[in-house]
């Protein structure tokens, strides 16, 4: 009830402020705020398997990449074949590639296969009992495998240079407007959130919550934990592959750098910043965190760095629960001594009926 | 013939060449409360491991109502109405008293089953019910970090309610409790748990003689004696084993 209350008014003035964006900024700062948007969705993904399910993992731009590098690849094979490919002497499409012509085929592959691959990871992991720190250590490989995977398979990727030049939001065939394709992107990401929420709130997701806290306890009470992460990976990977889409026409460009150690490793700090376990923290830790990275390298392009890292270290030092999580803490008590309230007058009254209802019998 | 709701039979397990358990034939009746006592090592909290599936036999096996369950894993022991409390509290920290009664609800174990799980008015009813039950109503949405130890210790019970299993198996459910606290816990076993088989593993000799009508004695994983309070109390054996251990302590 108490977070119902404090997510939606901090969430409404969010979405009403993401909205009413495009009135008053350029065009940079629009396709800037898209793309953060867009990061939103992948850092609920993560806060599904990290903040819910208490599984940290390291490589979770593989789901992010795979469905980028569909899109991408799908653009790139819009006018025959791409420069990438003739310079390694193929002058036709790879079969497997075929699919991907069809650029409504790439979105639906580009969902699919994520969302595959996280069954299969999550499905050897999660059944052999593997967790903790040594399930981080193989999504750590799995991510700097799919890394260098991308960049040696440079006749069918683009190597290390990554597809450049792509079109800017042939979604549907014609063109869209940046501000178009803003909304549709906040659109998406919305109802991501919503979906996220209702899947947080419903009896799984308090037993994921129940997982992460005491796995071994909650299997004493007939559930099969493995089952449940399995298939908190799989709606993980599914939305990490949807945000690794959306990213590419607003960026113009996909690299194997978006796909590696480096893209898993800035999710887990915008998740830490920001509050994991909130679903809110991880839009205001993706927004903070990317804004401020943008305008202090504007101002100091030689300095910013070191900026934001003795920022990160302040906030995870004394706001070890990230900003929305401390928020919401502090907060949380007012309302929670409201609530308490009620639910004591309740008990008291219920009390009272049953002494009358005694009394009479 | 009562129905036996627990049965081993040459029950041994062997933990890298140390025998935990050995031959052990052990039975409990429907609906019987009993007692297992035991030095130090004597392999009580192995037994509760092995019953319930967190640590899988060598030798032997273990039916429950007359179905086989050895080496199966906790959770399907658990569906199959086994509920256990363990030494020391073992809740869910970070979650609301309210929220550790609901996962311990039985029958919504399937995954699509939790998805679209609505908790209707009857279940939020019967949270609230156990909720008095343990004396936390008025805890219900404050974390379960920061209850007392002895409050934990109810919450546990009170998932135990909430799973309401056939076999409760309860590994020592006093521990840190007051005087006062212990008794009302006999009370609660005797109560709440009337009907229902229940296993306890316990020290304190006042709780068990408030609770016990049978005991079992165990020593080094073996079958030592088995019989009322008075009897095991009078036993020589028995009492040859607990002097042993006192003179080491």
């Amino acid at each position: 009830m108490r977070r119902v209350a404090t997510n939606n008014a901090f969430g409404v003035l969010l979405v009403l402020f993401l909205a009413l964006f495009p009135m008053f900024s350029s065009d940079f700062r629009l396709e800037l705020m898209g793309k953060f948007i867009v990061f939103i969705i992948f850092a609920i993904a993560m806060d599904l398997v990290w903040g819910y399910a208490g599984l940290l993992s390291l490589g979770h731009a593989v789901f992010f990449g795979l469905g980028g590098y569909m899109l991408a690849i799908s653009y790139s094979l819009q006018n025959g074949v791409p420069s990438f490919m003739t310079r390694f002497d193929i002058t036709e499409i790879p079969t497997l590639m075929k699919p991907l012509q069809s650029i409504p085929a790439a979105l639906l592959i580009g969902l699919i296969l994520p969302s595959i691959l996280a069954g299969i990871i999550g499905f050897f992991i999660f059944k052999s009992k593997v967790s903790g720190v040594y399930f981080s250590l193989i999504t750590l490989a799995l991510a700097k495998l799919f890394e260098m995977l991308v960049v040696n398979l440079q006749m069918y990727t683009g190597g290390f240079n990554g597809l450049m030049g792509l079109p800017r939001f042939p979604i549907f065939g014609e063109p869209m407007s940046l501000t178009a394709y803003y909304y549709m992107v906040l659109i998406i990401t919305v109802l991501v959130y919503l979906f996220a929420r209702w899947l947080t709130n419903s009896h799984f997701g308090k037993i994921l919550k129940s997982i992460r806290e005491n796995e071994s306890r909650i299997s004493f009470f007939s559930y099969n934990a493995s089952n449940y992460k399995i298939f908190i990976f799989i709606i993980s990977g599914f939305l990490s592959g949807l945000a690794g889409m959306l990213y590419v026409p607003i960026n113009g460009f996909f690299s194997p750098l978006d796909v590696g150690l480096n893209m898993s490793t800035m999710v887990i700090l915008w998740l830490a910043i920001g509050g994991r376990g909130t679903l809110m923290g991880a839009a205001v830790g993706t927004l903070i965190i990317n804004w401020m990275s943008n305008l202090l390298s504007e101002q100091y392009p030689e300095l910013w760095q070191l900026f934001i890292g003795v920022i990160i270290v302040m906030v995870v030092l004394f706001f070890p629960d990230g900003i929305y999580g401390t928020l919401k803490n502090r907060f949380g008590t007012y309302f929670d001594s409201l609530l308490n309230r009620k639910i004591d007058e309740n008990m008291e009254m219920e009390m009272e009926k049953r002494d009358y209802a005694n009394n009479l019998s | 013939m009562a129905m036996k709701i627990l049965e081993t039979t040459d029950l041994s397990v062997d933990f890298n060449g140390f025998k935990a358990i050995s031959e052990l034939n052990f039975s409990l009746n429907q609906g019987e409360v009993r007692v297992i006592l035991g030095p130090n090592g004597a392999g009580k909290t192995t037994l509760m491991d092995l019953i319930t599936g967190k640590t899988k036999p060598t030798a032997g096996k273990i039916k429950l109502s007359g179905t086989d369950i050895t080496g199966l894993e906790p959770y399907e022991i658990s569906k199959l109405g086994v509920g256990r409390k363990f030494q020391g509290p073992n809740i869910f920290d970070n979650m609301t008293v309210f929220e550790n009664l609901e996962v311990a609800l039985q029958g919504y174990h399937p995954v699509f089953k939790a998805l679209f799980f609505k908790k209707k008015k009857e279940i939020t009813d019967r949270i609230y019910d156990i909720l008095t039950k343990i004396n936390l109503e008025r805890k219900a949405l404050n974390y379960a970090v920061n209850l007392s130890h002895g409050e934990k210790q109810w919450l546990e019970m009170g998932m135990l309610l909430a799973q309401d299993p056939q076999l409760i198996i309860l590994d020592e459910p006093t521990t840190g409790m007051t005087a006062d606290e212990t008794y009302k816990t006999g009370e609660l076993i005797e109560t709440l748990f009337k009907g229902r088989s229940v296993l306890v593993i316990e020290h304190d000799m006042a709780f068990v003689r408030q609770i016990a009508r049978m005991v079992t004695v165990l020593h080094q994983g073996k079958f030592l004696a088995e019989g009322t309070l008075e009897e095991i109390e009078n036993n020589s054996t028995v009492q040859e084993v607990y002097l042993k251990e006192e003179s080491h302590a």
